[in-house]
Order: C-alpha cells, then sequence, then structure tokens
C-alpha cells in the first residue's frame, strides 16, 4: 500500500527532473542554432501586411525591436550588419509613420554599418510617407551638412524642416549661416549638442559625446 | 420590456462565468506587460504601449465575442432552459434580441475595463492620454459588436465547436476583403472580378473600423468616414441578427 503511494511522487519527481534536463540540452542546441540562422528570411511588406489583419503596427513595434536587439549583438560581436537595411525597410514599410526606425535606423545605417546611401534611402522614404513632419528632413539636412559636407543640400532639406510645425528653434538660425556661408563648426557644435541633448539612450549620446569631441579639437589645433 | 428581462438575465448569466474573468485578467496583465516589452525598445515608447494595448483589447475581445456568441443557442438547448423558454409568450425574435443585447452589454463592459486600463497606462506613461485613444476602442467595440452577430448566426444552426471555427474564419475574410476585391482588379478575369465584388459586399469588412493608427499618430481623423463606420457596422450586426431570428424561427426544437 506504502509503495504505491510512492510510486505517482517519484514518477512526478523523475518526470520534472527530465523536462529540466531536457530542455537545459534543447537550449544549448538552440543558442548555437540562433546564432547561424539568424533572419535568414525576412518577408515582404507588402505580402505580409495584409496577412497581419490589422495589426501591422504591433508587426512593426516587435520588429524594431528585433532590430534594436539585433544591432545591439552584432555590435558587440562582429561589427556586421548585413540585413540592417532590409530589417529596416520592413519596419517601416509595415507602418510608415513610425518615426524611430527612420531616425536612429538612419543613425545605425550611417555610423555603425557604414551605408550612407541606405541611410538617405530611408530618411527619403520617411519623409515621403511623413511630409507634415520636420524630424526627417532635419535628419537629411544634418547628414549633408555633417557627413557628405553638401551644403547645398543641406540647405535645402533645413529650409523644407524649418517651415514645418514643431522644429526645433535653431533651424531658422541654420538656413541663415548657410546662406550666409559662415560658422560651419558651430553650426555641427549645436547640431551636435543638440543631439545630445534630445537622445533618450546610450547610443546617440556617446556619439554626439564623440563628435563634439572632435570638433573641439579640431577648433583647438586651427587656433 | 420582455428583450430587456432577457438582455438583463444573459448579462448577468455571463458575468458569473470564471472563464470570462479569467481571459479579462490575463488582457490586463499583457497590458500591464507590455511596459516590460517597452524596456527592451529604443525610442517610441509611448506608440508601443498604445499598440499593444489595443492590440490586447482586440484579440481579448474577439475571444471574448466568439466565446459568448457561439453559445447563445446551444447552451440554453444542452441545459434544456430553452424549451422552457419557447413555451412561454415570449417570441422567437424577442429570445435572440434579448440574447444578443445581454452579450453586447457584457463585450462593453469587458472593453469598457480593458479600455480604462490602457488609458490609465499611457496616462502614467505620457502624462496625459488622448481622445483618439477612445475613438479606436470604441470602433474595437462596434468590430466585436460584428463579431458576436456573426457568432451567434452560426450559434443558430451549428454546435458551438464548428460556429467558433466559421466565425474566426469570417473574421480573417472580413479584415481581407478589401485586399481581395484589389487583388482581383489587378489580376482577375471578369468572372473574377464579379465574384470578388459579390463577396466584398457580402464579407463583414471590419478593416473600415480600424483606428489604430489614428490612436497612436496624430493623423488626420475624417468625421464622415468615421460617422459612416460607424453606421455600417450598426447596419450590418442588425442584419446578422435578423437573419439568426429568421434561422431560428424555422429550427423545430421537439
Amino acid at each position: 500500500m506504502k509503495r504505491r503511494h510512492l510510486t505517482i511522487p517519484l514518477l512526478l519527481v523523475v518526470s520534472l527532473l527530465g523536462s529540466i534536463l531536457f530542455a537545459a540540452l534543447l537550449d544549448r542546441r538552440g543558442a548555437r542554432a540562433t546564432t547561424t540562422k539568424e533572419w535568414l528570411f525576412l518577408p515582404d511588406a507588402g505580402q505580409l501586411k495584409p496577412a497581419l489583419l490589422g495589426f501591422h503596427g504591433v508587426a512593426a513595434d516587435l520588429a524594431w525591436i528585433q532590430i534594436v536587439q539585433y544591432v545591439g549583438t552584432h555590435w558587440l560581436t562582429d561589427r556586421k550588419f548585413p540585413q540592417l537595411s532590409k530589417a529596416l525597410e520592413l519596419a517601416t514599410s509595415l507602418d510608415p509613420h513610425f518615426l524611430e526606425p527612420y531616425r536612429l535606423g538612419g543613425l545605425f545605417l550611417l555610423y555603425l554599418a557604414g551605408q550612407p546611401q541606405a541611410a538617405v534611402s530611408l530618411l527619403e522614404k520617411g519623409t515621403a510617407a511623413n511630409p507634415d513632419r520636420w524630424e526627417l528632413p532635419h535628419d537629411l539636412g544634418r547628414y549633408y551638412y555633417l557627413e557628405a559636407r553638401d551644403y547645398l543640400k543641406a540647405l535645402r532639406w533645413w529650409e523644407r524642416a524649418a517651415k514645418l510645425p514643431g522644429r526645433p528653434e535653431y533651424l531658422p538660425r541654420f538656413v541663415a549661416r548657410l546662406y550666409a556661408r559662415t560658422g560651419q563648426t558651430e553650426t555641427a557644435l549645436e547640431l551636435w549638442s543638440e543631439l545630445y541633448r534630445t537622445a533618450q539612450n546610450d547610443f546617440v549620446r556617446s556619439l554626439a559625446l564623440q563628435e563634439m569631441n572632435r570638433l573641439k579639437a579640431g577648433q583647438v589645433q586651427a587656433r | 420590456m420582455k428583450v430587456a428581462v432577457i438582455a438583463l438575465n444573459t448579462f448577468r448569466e455571463a458575468v458569473r462565468d470564471r472563464i470570462l474573468y479569467a481571459v479579462l485578467v490575463f488582457a490586463l496583465v499583457m497590458l500591464a506587460g507590455s511596459t516590460v516589452l517597452v524596456t527592451i525598445s529604443v525610442g517610441g515608447e509611448e506608440k508601443v504601449i498604445k499598440d499593444l494595448g489595443l492590440a490586447c483589447i482586440s484579440i481579448f475581445g474577439l475571444l471574448i465575442a466568439i466565446f459568448l456568441g457561439i453559445g447563445l443557442v446551444s447552451k440554453e438547448i444542452e441545459k434544456r432552459t430553452l424549451y422552457t423558454i419557447i413555451t412561454k409568450p415570449i417570441h422567437r425574435y424577442q429570445f435572440i434580441l434579448g440574447k444578443y443585447l445581454g452579450l453586447v452589454m457584457t463585450l462593453l463592459v469587458n472593453v469598457g475595463v480593458m479600455g480604462l486600463g490602457l488609458i490609465g497606462l499611457t496616462s502614467f506613461w505620457e502624462g496625459t492620454s488622448s481622445p483618439r485613444l477612445l475613438l479606436a476602442i470604441l470602433f474595437i467595440f462596434l468590430e466585436l459588436v460584428m463579431v458576436t452577430a456573426i457568432a451567434m448566426v452560426f450559434s443558430a444552426f451549428s454546435s458551438p465547436a464548428l460556429s467558433a471555427i466559421f466565425t474566426l474564419c469570417l473574421f480573417v475574410a472580413g479584415h481581407l476583403s478589401a485586399d481581395l476585391r484589389l487583388f482581383a482588379a489587378h489580376y482577375g478575369g471578369a468572372a473574377t472580378k464579379l465574384l470578388a465584388e459579390t463577396l466584398y459586399i457580402l464579407l463583414p469588412n471590419l478593416s473600415r473600423l480600424n483606428f489604430k493608427d489614428q490612436a497612436v499618430y496624430p493623423l488626420a481623423i475624417d468625421g464622415g468616414t468615421a460617422a459612416l463606420s460607424f453606421v455600417y457596422a450598426i447596419f450590418y450586426a442588425a442584419a446578422l441578427v435578423l437573419a439568426a431570428v429568421a434561422i431560428f424561427q424555422r429550427r423545430d426544437f421537439k
């Protein structure tokens, strides 16, 4: 009688231990699989969107969270981002009004992946989808000013951004300086310090700080 | 008066159901859980909370609507309460209408609780809550009103399991009907176009009731479109309730 009472608890303990053991074994296999089979297939947003039954906003959020994890993981390991551009394309096509994938994605493409053309295309796509938002022409202007050094194009984008509601108060000043072709280092410093002030994450803050230090060192050398 | 009594009884019966509370608690936990997801995102935190919150209300509301709608007639037959009711001086249409209104009241309370949870969460996160969120929640409720009516039609002649499957299929088709029409217009012949057009008119167009983007972004809301969508949902649900009444009146319960 006692034996029968003990059988079930014993089997229960064995089953529990077995499940923990096999779960651990699976985890090990899973960890190996994820590093090699990451994003083998990114679906086309045009085909995926109807299948989401109106939940495309949530899908874009989840895609964006995945992109952030992807960037973080690769930044800490191989510093290669072969699928970043395609993943950002997917997130922005699922939700064309979601600004973060354009703005931060543009920074990731430009400063981490070294793909300026992809960054420009992404920001231009965002500008076309959100013609009333100042942020995207502003970022395009910043790229042309700081990186491409194409001041005419920078002027064109900043002029556009300066006309939109909610734009920062410094934008008309930048436009004026560009027309006068003066104060380029001051403008660059102001741009980076504004980015540093408004940044909500460490990546953007450290990038802005690094660029500000570089510009200040250049100013000292020039004197 | 009889309709109101049946509606109130249906509402009381539904709110006593423990499964309903389980779904509601799970939905509220999921809503609160969205704040955890926000911590691993970079930027767009308010958007993630709103998107996930509205999706939670929509999905859990759908579960509740299907779960309640499919049991409408079959439960009464199973419990043999229907045989007592139909011997009373109550018209069958009064029974169906009362049952439906009771389910709609239950949905209203559930969506209301989940909606208040989301508004509370966004107010806590942003310090304020936009009335646009209320509009999106209202249209989710209207979508669920339509889904309940679909489930009720199937429940009037089919088993609960089949009713649930049919309702889910129509929910999916209802979100794809506009795409079906677009697809036929691009690739189909004359017959396909006609079929797609007919299906487009007959199937519920649930994508018309999706105002989630407008709740998340400061996009322009066309008052006329919103009003027409509202009226469309009411008329479609009314047509489905009448169809359920017609089927129920023809059923032989001897």
